[in-house]
């Protein structure tokens, strides 16, 4: 399922409608819930953030796999991991479990170090060649198209 | 005791220019050897950095990510120190260089970039007139198979048609672009692109892969898939891979070459060339370097053809300055490269008040890191929309531009920086002039312009001046009338040597805004030419 799929488009609308305080870092309870469950590893909470942050939705193909590669990339190693562990961990447990690609993130209940992690790795996502072309409705990048047309017709 | 081998020419540098002057030198029937410090890639390397790219999430995979550490001739920059500027090389090692993964813009100097100092008073003039090198700019159209259209109001005149057709311009270029640009006096036009629009000379069409960096179809011209497979089926062309040129020796009377001593890089045996006739094509960095490390006890002293104390003097490159927009609504797709761009301002009436830059505009370019733009347009106060962050995605497009550099830079040896080998490393003081800064200045007024007649609802600052820096190291051996004021004679031969030759960006007196592969190709038949006193090669 894609961005411009009418489906998904209701879906962003219904969101976006819900009141701010359903937006992560606002909800309490399920703050709470999710900040008393067992700590997630280092890689998990990458993950998570990933899949939360990122454009897919449930059912969408390739996102387990591209959050995997992320977790696994040696440059999230290099900017989040072994130096940011424990700040992706707290990050990851200010939000519920299984959550993807959500409306909005309220940054004024983040401490200022996980809001500068979160900014920087939602930066980082949608640099991403793989994810802007999910975003943008293009086939996968380095994929033959057989039609050296396709960039002159109007976007859908 | 070291292998030697002998031969007619010995081609130091396999890439663009060292492959295809050899494709032609071929003809004669004489021993061409071709050394190159890096390796030959395959098609099955392609593939397999594709894959890793993918794999590894690394939109920057690239040709020597993997290569022995050897292979790799680092160097050095002055840095910030007195205002100079970072210096970052983007330069691959291998049979077919940095065309390897190059982009294939083969847009044509102006006729008055030849002659800038004449006329405007900066930089150097070639020794060489735009009449007579123009035929070997569309032979070098021809070699490389260059789409185009004759559709630009700003250009020099051509004595023959483009061999294919341009590519057509994308929805974001015709609708969005162009009527842009044409509502400020400016006109858009067709970018030359060494990717085949249809077949040429057995090589695919572009099949719009975006992928261009590895080229899966083959549309886009790379050495190592056109001219090296030519030269491979000669019986007498020699390529030699992971050979690395160390220094030339001159003979006792200081007037010929007479060895070139090398290093295989990968057991660091020695090996020793003969030839009657040496070329360097080592790209703007190492060929100067190279007759630095040449220096003998006579009259080469200060380094080969440096009589005049001009070896490393003026060296240049361009600046590639960026904008990027929010359009407001979709912009479309990319073919993988940009189908429209704009000469305006390397017109001579512009000419005059800031170095000559031309422009081009697209879908957000793929390698481009937009994040931190969307990120910062989906925030407000303290609340990151991640719904208008997607939305906005489809709706960015980048604007660059590539300007001219006066050539006030330097490239020395730095005796602090050995290279695997044991040898001083270049070292690249790049200075930008008050006058170099004048391009990204007007580059910082238009860029708003064209965005508010674009409809854009955001626009980024231009991404700093410095930035790209590296790509085009140009004008540290120039062609001159005298060793006072270049290295090399219009014939590209070094002064004090008679059979010592050069083919590289180091080469260029003045770089205009143009990138330079075609002039290079240019340069490169038109020396294949003179070596064998034959224009027909």
């Amino acid at each position: 399922m894609r961005n411009h799929d009418p489906e998904r488009r209701q879906f962003v609308k219904l969101v976006a409608s819900l009141p701010v305080a359903f937006a992560f870092g606002c909800d309490t309870e399920r703050y709470r819930s999710a900040a008393d469950a067992p700590p997630l590893s280092p890689e998990e909470s990458l993950r998570k953030l990933v899949l939360m942050l990122g454009p897919w939705r449930a059912g969408d193909t390739g996102a387990e796999d591209f959050a995997a590669r992320f977790v696994a990339s040696s440059y999230a190693g290099g900017q989040y991991l072994p130096g940011s562990a424990e700040m992706v961990q707290s990050l990851a447990r200010r939000f519920p479990d299984g959550e993807m690609a959500v409306s909005e993130v309220d940054l004024g209940q983040l401490p200022a170090d996980e809001r500068q992690l979160l900014l920087n790795l939602v930066s980082h996502i949608y640099s991403l060649i793989e994810v802007r072309f999910f975003v943008a409705n293009e086939p996968p990048w380095g994929a033959c198209q057989g039609d050296r047309t396709r960039h002159t017709r109007a976007p859908a | 005791m070291s292998e030697e081998i002998r031969a007619d020419y010995c081609i130091a540098g396999g890439g663009i220019a060292g492959v295809i002057l050899a494709s032609k030198l071929a003809a004669s029937g004489k021993q061409v050897l071709i050394l190159d410090q890096g390796p030959r890639f395959t098609e099955s390397d392609r593939a397999n950095m594709l894959l890793r790219s993918r794999e590894t999430l690394n939109d920057f995979a690239d040709y020597n990510d993997d290569v022995a550490a050897a292979t790799l001739t680092p160097h050095s920059s002055a840095g910030d120190e007195n205002e100079a500027v970072e210096w970052v090389a983007q330069r691959l090692f291998g049979v077919g260089g940095t065309a390897l993964h190059f982009e294939g813009l083969m847009i044509r100097p102006r006729e008055d970039d030849l002659k800038v100092k004449t006329l405007y008073g900066y930089g150097r003039d070639w020794p060489v007139s735009y009449s007579e090198f123009e035929p070997w700019l569309l032979r070098a159209e021809q070699e490389i198979g260059v789409a185009g259209d004759d559709d630009n109001p700003y250009a020099s005149p051509r004595s023959g048609p483009f061999p294919m057709p341009g590519h057509p311009f994308s929805y974001f270029d015709r609708e969005i672009l162009g009527p842009a640009l044409a509502s400020l006096g400016i006109v858009g036009h067709s970018c030359p692109r060494g990717t085949a629009s249809e077949p040429y000379r057995g090589r695919s069409s572009c099949m719009a892969c975006r992928a261009c960096k590895f080229c899966p179809s083959g549309a886009r011209y790379s050495p190592d898939r056109v001219h090296v497979p030519i030269i491979e089926g000669q019986p007498n062309v020699t390529i030699l891979e992971s050979v690395s040129l160390r220094r030339l020796e001159t003979g006792a009377q200081g007037d010929r070459v007479v060895a070139a001593h090398c290093t295989r890089v990968e057991d660091g045996t020695a090996l020793v060339v003969r030839a009657e006739n040496f070329i360097l094509a080592l790209g703007g960095v190492e060929t100067p370097r190279m007759l630095m490390l040449s220096a003998d006890g006579g009259v080469h002293s200060a380094g080969l053809g440096n009589m005049g104390g001009q070896l490393g003097r003026r060296f240049s490159d361009h600046l590639n300055p960026y904008v990027t927009y929010d359009v407001g609504r979709p912009v479309g797709s990319r073919l993988g490269f940009e189908t429209m761009v704009s000469d305006h301002f390397r017109a001579q009436e512009n000419r005059r008040e800031h170095p000559s830059f031309w422009i081009l505009a697209s879908p957000a370019m793929d390698w481009f890191p937009i994040g931190n733009e969307a990120v910062s347009w989906a925030t407000r106060g303290d609340t990151l929309s991640l719904d208008d962050l997607r939305e906005s995605i489809p709706r960015m497009a980048t604007l660059a531009a590539m300007t001219e550099l006066e050539g006030e830079g330097a490239l020395e040896l730095d005796e602090d920086n050995l290279d695997p080998f044991g040898s001083p490393v270049a070292k690249v003081t790049m200075r930008l002039t008050e006058w170099d800064r004048r391009a990204p200045t007007k580059l910082a007024e238009l860029a708003p312009q064209i965005g508010e007649a674009m409809g854009a609802v955001q626009v980024a600052d231009l991404t700093p001046a410095e930035f790209g820096l590296g790509y085009h190291p140009s004008g540290a051996t120039a062609m001159a009338e005298s060793p006072d004021d270049g290295v090399c004679d219009s014939n590209l031969k070094v002064f004090g040597l008679e059979n010592l030759h050069l083919v590289s960006n180091s080469v260029f007196p003045h770089m205009g805004a143009n990138p330079p592969t075609l002039m290079i190709v240019g340069l490169a038949l038109r020396l294949a030419a003179h070596l064998e006193g034959n224009a027909a090669l």
